[in-house]
C-alpha cells in the first residue's frame, strides 16, 4: 500500500513539475472548445445542442494526447525495470500510474467543464451533467489507453498506435457520455440510465485495463 | 563490527541459453557464484552480457536452462532478491537526488532515512542531495544509480547485478564502488558485473562469454 501511494505521489510530482504534462491536456481541451464557436459561427442554439459532443470529443483527444508517455518515459530510462522489482504487483503499478494520470488529466477536465460549457452556450443543467459525466467517464478513457500505452512502451512514436488501438474502445464511453449530458437537458430517457451505463463502463474498463496493461508490460521485453 | 555471518547463498545457473532476435547469444552456460564471491562477465560487444544479467534479474526469460538462488525463499522470486544496475540511469530530471532515492526506497526497497543517508554518503552524493537530476553530469548520474545498491537490504537482496558499473566513473568513485562491493561481499552478498574495464576487486572470478562460445564451437 505504501509503495502504491509512493508511486502515485512520484508520478504526480513528475507531472506537476517543469517538463511534466499536467497542464497539456487542459490547454488542448481549451483550444478545442474555444476554436469551435469561431468555426461554427453565431448560432447559439446549434452550439448549445452540440456542446456536450464537443466537450466529450475534446476530453477523448486530450486524454489520448499524453497517454503515450504513461509507460514509455519509464521504459526508456530503465525505471520500469526497477519498478518491476517492487513488491507491488504489476497490476498495482498500472493502477497507481493510471490514478496519477487521471488526477492530472481527467479530473482537471471534469472540473473545468462547467467553465468551458459557458463558451459553448450550455445551460446550467447541461454543465452540471457534463461535469458529472466527465468525472465518471474519463477514468475509463485512461484505463483503455493504458493497455495501448503498455503495449507500445518500447516503441518510439507509439502514440499513433495507441490512438488506433484505443479509439474504437473509447467510442462506447463517448456515446454514453454525450447521452448523459443530453438526458440532463431534456430528451427521452431519464438522466440515470446513460449515467449508470457510463459508470458501468468505467468499472469494466478499470478491470480490463489494469489486467491488460500489466500483461502488456510483462511481455514487453 | 560484528557483521552477520555470511549466509550460505548460492546463485546457480544450469545449462542456460539465450536467444535474441532469432540469434543464439550463448548456450550451455552453467556457473555458480557463492556468498561473498564476485564474478566479472567479459566478452566482446553483443555476446550477451547484458542479456545474461537481465535473465539473472528475472526480467528476461531464458531460452533454456534454470537460474536458482539457493536457498530459495518461497514468497520472493529472483527479481525481488537482486538489484540490477543497468547500463541506463533511471533518473528523473525534475526530481532531486534525495527525492529520487527516497522514491525508490518507498516504491521498491523499503528502508529508513538512515539507510538513505548512508547510501548518499557511500557514493559521495551528500553535496548533491538537493540538486535536480537534470543538472548532474554522467558520472554523477552513474553514482546515483549505484547508490540504490545500498538502499536494498543485503538479506533481502543478496545478489548485485552490475552492467558496466564503472562507465563514466572517475578514479575516486571507482574506489567507492569497490568499497561498497567489498562491504556487500563481507556481509554475505554476491556481485556479478558485466564489464570491459579491469576491476580491481579482490578475489574476482572471471567468466569470458566470448571464450565460452568459442569453446563450444558455434554458440
Amino acid at each position: 500500500m505504501n509503495a502504491f501511494l509512493a508511486l502515485v505521489k512520484r508520478d504526480l510530482a513528475l507531472a506537476l513539475r517543469i517538463g511534466g504534462g499536467a497542464s497539456f491536456a487542459l490547454v488542448f481541451f481549451l483550444m478545442i472548445v474555444t476554436l469551435t464557436p469561431f468555426a461554427i459561427g453565431p448560432d447559439l442554439n446549434l452550439l448549445a445542442r452540440i456542446a456536450p459532443a464537443i466537450l466529450w470529443i475534446g476530453a477523448v483527444l486530450a486524454t489520448l494526447i499524453g497517454l503515450d508517455r504513461l509507460f514509455q518515459a519509464d521504459a526508456e530510462d530503465g525505471t520500469l525495470d526497477l519498478i518491476k522489482a517492487s513488491p507491488l504487483p504489476l497490476e498495482g503499478v498500472v493502477l497507481a500510474k493510471c490514478l496519477a494520470h487521471w488526477l492530472t488529466t481527467g479530473l482537471p477536465l471534469a472540473l473545468a467543464a462547467p467553465l468551458f460549457g459557458l463558451l459553448l452556450a450550455m445551460e446550467p443543467a447541461g454543465m452540471a451533467a457534463a461535469s458529472a459525466s466527465l468525472l465518471v467517464g474519463t477514468p475509463a478513457l485512461t484505463f483503455i489507453g493504458a493497455v495501448g500505452a503498455a503495449l507500445t512502451a518500447g516503441i518510439r512514436r507509439g502514440g499513433v498506435l495507441i490512438a488506433i488501438m484505443a479509439l474504437p474502445l473509447m467510442i462506447p464511453v463517448l456515446i454514453f457520455g454525450v447521452a448523459t449530458c443530453n438526458a440532463a437537458t431534456g430528451g427521452t430517457v431519464p438522466f440515470a440510465t446513460p449515467f449508470a451505463i457510463l459508470c458501468a463502463l468505467t468499472l469494466i474498463f478499470a478491470v480490463i485495463g489494469v489486467i491488460g496493461a500489466a500483461a502488456g508490460l510483462r511481455q514487453s521485453d | 563490527m560484528n557483521a552477520a555471518p555470511p549466509a550460505p547463498w548460492q546463485l546457480i545457473t544450469v545449462d542456460l541459453s539465450c536467444r535474441r532476435n532469432e540469434r543464439t547469444l550463448f548456450a550451455g552456460l552453467s556457473f555458480r557464484v557463492g556468498a561473498g564471491q564476485a564474478l566479472a562477465l567479459t566478452g566482446p560487444n553483443g555476446v550477451g552480457k547484458t542479456s545474461l544479467l537481465r535473465i539473472l534479474a528475472g526480467l528476461l526469460r531464458p531460452e533454456g536452462g534454470t537460474v536458482v538462488l539457493d536457498p530459495a525463499e518461497a514468497d520472493l522470486d529472483l527479481g525481488h532478491r537482486s538489484v540490477l544496475v543497468g547500463s541506463r540511469d533511471p533518473l528523473k530530471g525534475a526530481l532531486s537526488v534525495r527525492e529520487l532515492l527516497a522514491g525508490w526506497q518507498a516504491i521498491v526497497f523499503g528502508g529508513d532515512e538512515d539507510t538513505l543517508d548512508a547510501a548518499l554518503e557511500a557514493f559521495d552524493l551528500m553535496p548533491l542531495a538537493n540538486v535536480p537530476c537534470a543538472y548532474l553530469s554522467s558520472g554523477q548520474r552513474r553514482r546515483v544509480s549505484l547508490a540504490r545498491l545500498l538502499l536494498a537490504s543485503p538479506l533481502r537482496c543478496p545478489v548485485w547485478l552490475l552492467d558496466e558499473p564503472t562507465n563514466a566513473l572517475d578514479a575516486g568513485a571507482r574506489k567507492k564502488l569497490a568499497a561498497a562491493v567489498a562491504m556487500h561481499r563481507a556481509r554475505g552478498g554476491l556481485a556479478i558485473a558485466a564489464t570491459h574495464d579491469p576491476l580491481d576487486w579482490p578475489g574476482l572470478t572471471m567468466l569470458d562469454l566470448g571464450a565460452h562460445n568459442a569453446a563450444r564451437g558455434r554458440p
